[in-house]
């Protein structure tokens, strides 16, 4: 953490500006190996994904909601690895998805496992519109709401509110089909930036 | 001197519409005219924990209170100790980036510390608290709730005790490293120690 100190050259008044340069994400223990070549420095093999206090507690207050949501939704979120889905923990589970420089918040899961669609802003309401079709057609009693700027998905019989975790989780291959949609449209899109610059 | 990488504050004057004036940072150093020096640091995060902006870094370790100062942790002195009513531990060691321990040996005694506190039950870090404090009747539990002001405390003495041991147990406290900028070397040894984790699993840091 770095306290900055900045004073008003015409007041004399001093401010402290806190702010967090530098953060460790995990610290493993690893293998120093000495030989002819040099040194070199091997961590082991791991098979746990790290995590924090913040993401515990938010997995413990889902599961006291309905039994079993923490494993199976770690475990699905797992699964999604090879479509470069990534998940991270503060007030809310935001899962986003990175092809290239494109960066997409499919969804962010609040602790009562209800699930807002629509984080995304900047021109990328036509790069959902196929995911949010797949997932629509995915999850019954859903619907794709569109607004001039955005669309999000939302339910028919929760009088226009909002998908659930056990939404997802109920329907699993189809959301998984649509989130492979989604990173190919990315994908696509990211290709054309390429090629345009 | 190295360049911080902190970019200047401006000030604005509502009364005067598309001026500002860009604030001087001061550094911090051995105790001169500007006073600000390792041991200020310490008394300013033990007085005003809520300068750190721990929300940040990990929510869980929020809202974090002040427990002591010169915390003795193995054979070190652990700067500033703070805790929350849900019994997470948080250690803070200031340091100046300009003071030539900090280069080195900054992320390591952190490690120590995180490493010290491990090695801790509940009985021997309350012990170590009432040796800091000067306080042989000091309770971590009473005073944490009473620093928290919640209307009432989100666990018993009980459960405070049992998540404080748990926590000691596992290794799971808040390592904070405070100081006034920080220093390309620390960038790197925090650089190996990410790129070390990185070839075991995925990193999810988002910043």
């Amino acid at each position: 953490v770095a306290l900055a100190i900045y004073e008003s050259s015409s007041t004399g008044q001093r401010v402290i500006v806190p702010s967090v340069p530098l953060q460790t994400t995990s610290i493993v223990r690893g293998i120093v190996r000495v030989d002819d070549s040099g040194i070199s420095i091997t961590a082991p093999p791991s098979t746990e994904r790290a995590t924090t206090l913040t993401e515990d507690e938010f997995f413990d207050g889902l599961e006291k909601v309905r039994p079993g949501t923490a494993a199976a939704l770690r475990t699905f979120l797992d699964s999604l690895d090879d479509l470069h889905v990534e998940y991270h923990v503060r007030k809310t589970l935001i899962v986003r998805m990175i092809a290239g420089d494109l960066k997409i918040l499919p969804f962010v899961i609040r602790p009562n496992g209800r699930v807002d669609t629509d984080y995304n802003y900047g021109g990328q309401k036509e790069l959902l519109r196929p995911f949010f079709e797949r997932l629509a057609g995915a999850i019954p009693g859903a619907y794709v709401r569109e607004t001039p700027k955005t669309l999000s998905l939302k339910r028919t019989d929760h009088n226009g509110g909002l998908l659930t975790i056990w939404d997802i989780l109920g329907n699993q291959p189809g959301c998984r089909a649509a989130l492979e949609t989604l990173y190919q449209t990315m994908a696509l899109s990211a290709d054309d930036e390429l090629d345009g610059r | 001197m190295k360049q911080l990488r902190q970019k200047a504050p401006l000030l604005l004057d509502p009364g005067r519409e598309g001026e500002a004036t860009v604030l001087k940072q001061i550094p911090l150093g051995k105790k001169d005219a500007s006073g600000y020096d390792e041991k200020w640091l310490q008394t300013l995060v033990a007085s005003q924990p809520q300068v750190l902006p721990i929300q940040d870094i990990e929510l869980a370790f929020t809202p974090a209170v002040f427990v002591c100062m010169e915390l003795p942790v193995g054979s070190n002195f652990l700067d500033v100790l703070l805790a929350t009513p849900q019994g997470k531990l948080i250690a803070v060691e200031c340091k100046l980036w300009r003071n030539p321990e900090a280069k080195r040996k900054v992320i390591a005694q952190a490690i120590d510390y995180g490493a010290g506190l491990q090695a801790l039950t509940y009985e021997q870090l309350q012990k170590a608290i009432q040796v800091a404090c000067g306080n042989h009747h000091f309770s971590l539990y009473q005073h944490v709730v009473e620093e928290a002001g919640e209307p009432e405390p989100s666990l018993t003495e009980a459960e405070f005790t049992d998540a404080v041991s748990k926590n000691l147990r596992t290794g799971r406290s808040l390592l904070l490293i405070v100081g006034d900028g920080y220093h390309e070397e620390a960038e790197t040894m925090s650089g190996f120690y990410s790129s070390t984790r990185a070839r075991t699993s995925r990193s999810r840091s988002w910043r």
